[in-house]
């Protein structure tokens, strides 16, 4: 090489501007990319510098908490996406991760049990005074709605003496979507610009699934004077997978109806597959996460309210809100620049005409916290990846509403993050709402039911959450874990975990 | 600690040039090399200790006893303990598997392997070796033995550094404005094809080999190819980044690639690929063994006994074996077709003996990648028999993937042999631009260990 020393010196440089840059600007802790606490500093103990984990922490430090982070790793997906060619149309899609072929046939038609129209219960009739169709144009009654001022890298913080533990839930993090890892069969990017969509493929299995439907017979055992409806909700691969990689994902159809199939006839099917199937057309599902759109929720929400013989609040009766340049978890999935590039509007919708008031009671480390009250919606900026989280904050919590719906019927809907978005669609439809997640709840099921006079249980899963063991084994855990000492003793029927 | 690591890159790295360049400046007048050695030792320890904490104490001991193997003439004992200790480390959960299902009841010892051991316990091997036959002196100080075997830049992933090679720069070395330029360019290419080429490869392969069931037969080439592509950028871009590093401190390593895929014959293809351990089964297993000059049979033997050897040195797994007995095999039908002499041929035979070579070789990744055999099994029906229907994975993958694909396939081909002149400024710039992008690619990727390390 002619001159090497000019070529030290530029190289040299260039990596004592890359030293500058890591080691002079402050470290990153959260990345709101992948809605995760980055690497912190290890603890330095013998058995972990003996086993090698103390040094592996510090390099582990080192990488996770670079400057900027986020930026930068958009960046490195935007070089990614250098190496080929972008995507052109509907017919070009991108994979990420595919499993095998699933060699099944999707089921043409949901099923319809002879029992699901027998068995339809008769509706009651709400009070005159709370009918959920007063007052539409009135302004949000829910007090103190507070609005975020986080700009989209920071968690929105409810301010306010009330408000102390409103925060977003910090374990949103990407392991709570555990079933999206376990019952995927890898990830599809179709379409192009604002028709983009990622899709996780679906691999669950009858097995499973049948085990969903035992276990809600289960709680209608359990529970025989209780109103059992069980819902599984398909998610975005039953109506946009494009035929060509049908091949690759299980029949969700077939699933719910192996679901349906197994249900004992005293349990209510709740079935919004054709429902909303027919509304495929509209934003029913998010292009950019794995979740659905609210609007899909409000199609479910109408089916419920139908199956269980409540009122029903028009979408009319609901302002709109929007958070716009929203880029959902997919993203984070698939790293597909495509996705990154393509964002769309989160809407949701928030009730009027109706009061509810919110209670919370958080985890913490899997720790339980003494009730607060709060807000249910968090509102998001524009730009905020964390947009679903708007209900309730997240799902590490039990969440009660008391609406002003007088009708006497109290739901708990028991739920993954696809549950999140219908109970807001159901304040004009019951008096009180228990919202309890498939992970997060350590009170004892029966003495719950029986303290808040539960009329209704809905078990409102995502297809993929229906299809992993987890979640049933936890659903049969609530109904035993912290039972009361003896059930003749009523002041020994306070939980451990209260206590 | 990796080299592909942004921590290795931004903190151990400047840290030792730092010392380096001061013990450099200290020396500078009397022209000795112990201070500087002294820091490249202490570096190379906590570099291992890095990712090995416990197993550096084996290291040390084995290097210990190589050296009092070469001072004190027990060399063929020294070599058999370090056969042994590489058999047990490699070979020890298979064998305990064996022997539980063949019935006896013990509770099995679950053996990691220690990083490197099968470069380092070679390099001690060819060290013993070296002084046994006189082709090299016994060194007088352990410590000189241990900085040779555990130099921090070929101590894991090779090259398997021959002592011979190294012997007298570790006394006395000069660095030039050229090394230093050379060794940059060397360290930032090979880290830009691991992170820019291999790592974006796994992606493609972890698709399609890495599913194990039925694929299309496009599919299933695509994934072949890119595996081949990533395994030669993985492990020949650790080889740059290691004599590039080399380099900066005035070591010459010796090459380990040389356009492995432009190979006119399977010989040829083991003179370009991994060199450092075809030069050193060739000289301290096959020519001891007679090599070809002992008649027919004994040619066959040799081969098929350095190639078996070869691949069960790559791990406890059956497939390493049956790779390297494959290689035996295609050398022998080589011999066999073609003869000794590669230019006595006309250049169509040439040209087919070229391709079914590549082909051949491409092939051998597929015995290499699958540790289990049944799963390779299926992608070798894959490989050959059509599945119906449009490979829609395949036209996925090729596009998402297309100028990565050509990338690296422009880059199998012998480039430097296009760039005679070469002029300091568009190279830095070049050379600076992919080094930005193979840190960038860093972050946020999960450390993708080179392939090699595991070997």
């Amino acid at each position: 090489m002619k001159h090497p020393k000019i070529f030290i010196v530029i190289f040299t440089l260039v990596f004592l501007s890359c030293a500058a840059y890591l080691f002079a600007l402050p470290r990153s802790s959260y990345s709101d990319k992948e809605r995760r606490e980055l690497a912190g500093f290890p603890e330095f103990s013998l058995q972990a510098l003996a086993d090698g984990s103390y040094t592996k922490g510090i390099s582990s430090w080192f990488t996770d908490t670079v400057p900027g982070r986020d930026m930068l790793l958009d960046t490195a997906v935007a070089v990614k996406g250098a190496k080929g060619l972008p995507s052109s149309g509907e017919d070009d899609i991108h994979m990420y991760n595919l499993g095998g072929m699933i060699a099944e046939e999707d089921d043409e038609e949901i099923l319809i049990r002879d029992t699901d129209e027998i068995v339809e219960p008769e509706p009651v009739e709400p009070e005159p005074t709370v009918a959920p169709t007063a007052a539409p144009t009135a302004a949000p009654t829910e007090k103190d709605e507070p609005e975020a001022t986080a700009t989209p890298t920071e968690i929105p913080t409810p301010t306010g003496p009330d408000h102390e533990n409103l925060t977003v839930d910090e374990e949103f993090t990407p392991d709570i979507e555990e079933a999206f890892t376990r019952a995927s069969n890898g990830i599809i990017i179709t379409g192009s610009g604002d028709t983009t969509r990622a899709i996780m493929m679906y691999g669950g299995s009858t097995n499973i699934t049948t085990m969903y439907a035992e276990c809600a017979n289960h709680y209608h055992e359990v529970f025989p004077d209780v109103k059992i409806y069980c819902l599984v909700i398909p998610t975005a691969v039953a109506f946009y997978c494009p035929e060509s990689v049908r091949g690759y994902t299980g029949s969700e159809l077939k699933q719910i109806n192996n679901v349906i199939e197994h249900l004992d006839p005293e349990v209510y099917s709740v079935q919004v597959y054709t429902t909303l199937a027919e509304h495929s057309d509209e934003n029913i599902f998010l292009r950019t996460d794995h979740h659905w759109a609210p609007l899909g929720a409000y199609y479910a929400a109408q089916e419920i309210a139908r199956v269980a013989g409540v009122p029903f609040m028009d979408l009319s009766e609901y302002e709109e809100r929007v958070v716009h340049r929203y880029v959902g978890t997919m993203y984070m999935y698939s790293q597909d620049p495509q996705v990154l590039n393509n964002p769309e509007d989160f809407v949701y919708y928030v009730p009027q005409g109706v009061e509810y008031e919110t209670t919370f009671i958080n985890y913490s480390g899997g720790v339980e916290m003494p009730p607060v009250t709060g807000n249910y919606f968090y509102h998001m900026n524009d730009g905020n990846s964390n947009a679903y989280s708007t209900f309730m904050g997240g799902d590490a919590k039990i969440t009660q509403v008391r609406t002003s719906t007088k009708n006497g019927r109290k739901l708990i809907i028991m739920k993954d993050s696809f549950g999140n978005a219908i109970p807001s669609f159901l304040f004009g439809s019951f008096e009180e709402i228990h919202v309890i997640d498939c992970r997060y709840f350590k009170k004892n099921m029966v003495q719950y039911v029986e303290e808040n006079g539960i009329t209704d249980i809905l078990f409102a899963n995502n297809a993929f959450h229906a299809s992993v063991t987890s979640t049933i084994n936890a659903y049969e855990r609530f109904l035993t874990q912290n039972a009361p000492v003896s059930v003749n003793n009523a002041e020994e029927t306070v939980p451990e975990a209260e206590q | 600690m990796i080299f592909a690591d942004l921590f290795f890159v931004f903190v151990f790295l400047p840290c030792f040039f730092a010392f380096y360049l001061i013990a450099g400046l200290l020396e500078k007048k009397s022209g000795t090399t112990i201070l500087k050695n002294g820091i490249l030792l202490l570096f190379s320890l906590i570099f291992y200790a890095w990712g090995e904490p416990v197993y550096i104490l084996l290291l040390i001991f084995g290097v210990l006893l190589t050296w009092a193997a070469g001072r004190f003439k027990f060399g063929v004992a020294g070599i058999i303990y370090h056969i042994l200790v590489m058999v047990f480390f490699k070979y020890g959960n298979l064998i305990q598997s064996s022997l539980l299902s063949a019935g006896l009841s013990f509770t099995p010892i679950d053996l990691h392997l220690p990083i490197g051991i099968s470069f380092y316990s070679f390099q001690c091997i060819s060290y013993l070796a070296d002084v046994r036959s006189g082709r090299s002196e016994a060194r007088k100080n352990p410590l000189g033995v241990l900085l040779y075997i555990s130099m921090f830049p070929q101590l894991i992933a090779g090259p398997i550094v021959r002592y011979n090679t190294v012997a007298g720069e570790l006394s006395s070395r000069k660095v030039s404005s050229d090394d230093i330029a050379e060794g940059l360019r060397r360290f930032a290419f090979g880290l830009a094809k691991k992170v820019l080429l291999a790592d974006q490869l796994a992606l493609i392969v972890s698709d399609t080999m890495g599913k194990g069931g039925d694929v299309g037969i496009a599919t299933a080439w695509l994934g072949l190819i890119a595996f081949s592509m990533q395994i030669y950028f993985d492990f020949s871009g650790y080889s740059d980044m290691a004599i590039g590093m080399g380099r900066m401190m005035g070591f010459h390593f010796n090459e380990n690639f040389d356009d492995p895929y432009m190979c006119s014959s399977v010989p040829d293809f083991w003179r370009r690929w991994h060199m450092s351990l075809g030069q050193f089964f060739r000289d301290y297993v096959y020519i001891p063994m007679g090599g070809n000059r002992k008649g027919a049979f004994r040619f066959i033997f040799n081969v098929l006994i350095v190639w078996t050897l070869t691949g069960a040195w790559h791990g406890g797994s059956l497939n390493y074996i049956l790779w390297g007995f494959y290689f035996a095999l295609l050398l022998l039908m080589d011999r066999l077709i073609f003869g000794r002499k590669d230019k006595e041929h006309n250049i169509a035979v040439r040209f087919i003996r070229r391709i079914l070579s590549l082909f051949a070789v491409i092939f051998g990744w597929c015995i290499f990648y699958f540790e289990d055999l049944k799963t390779g099994l299926v992608y070798v029906r894959s490989l050959f028999m059509p599945a119906g229907g449009e490979d829609v994975v395949f036209m996925s993958l090729l596009k998402q993937n297309l100028f990565l694909l050509i990338a690296a396939l422009i880059l199998c081909l012998p480039l430097k042999k296009l760039f005679k002149k070469r002029y300091a400024v568009p190279e830095a710039v070049f050379t600076a631009v992919i080094f930005v992008l193979s840190v960038i690619m860093l972050i946020g990727e999960s450390n993708h260990p080179f392939l090699y390390t595991r070997f």
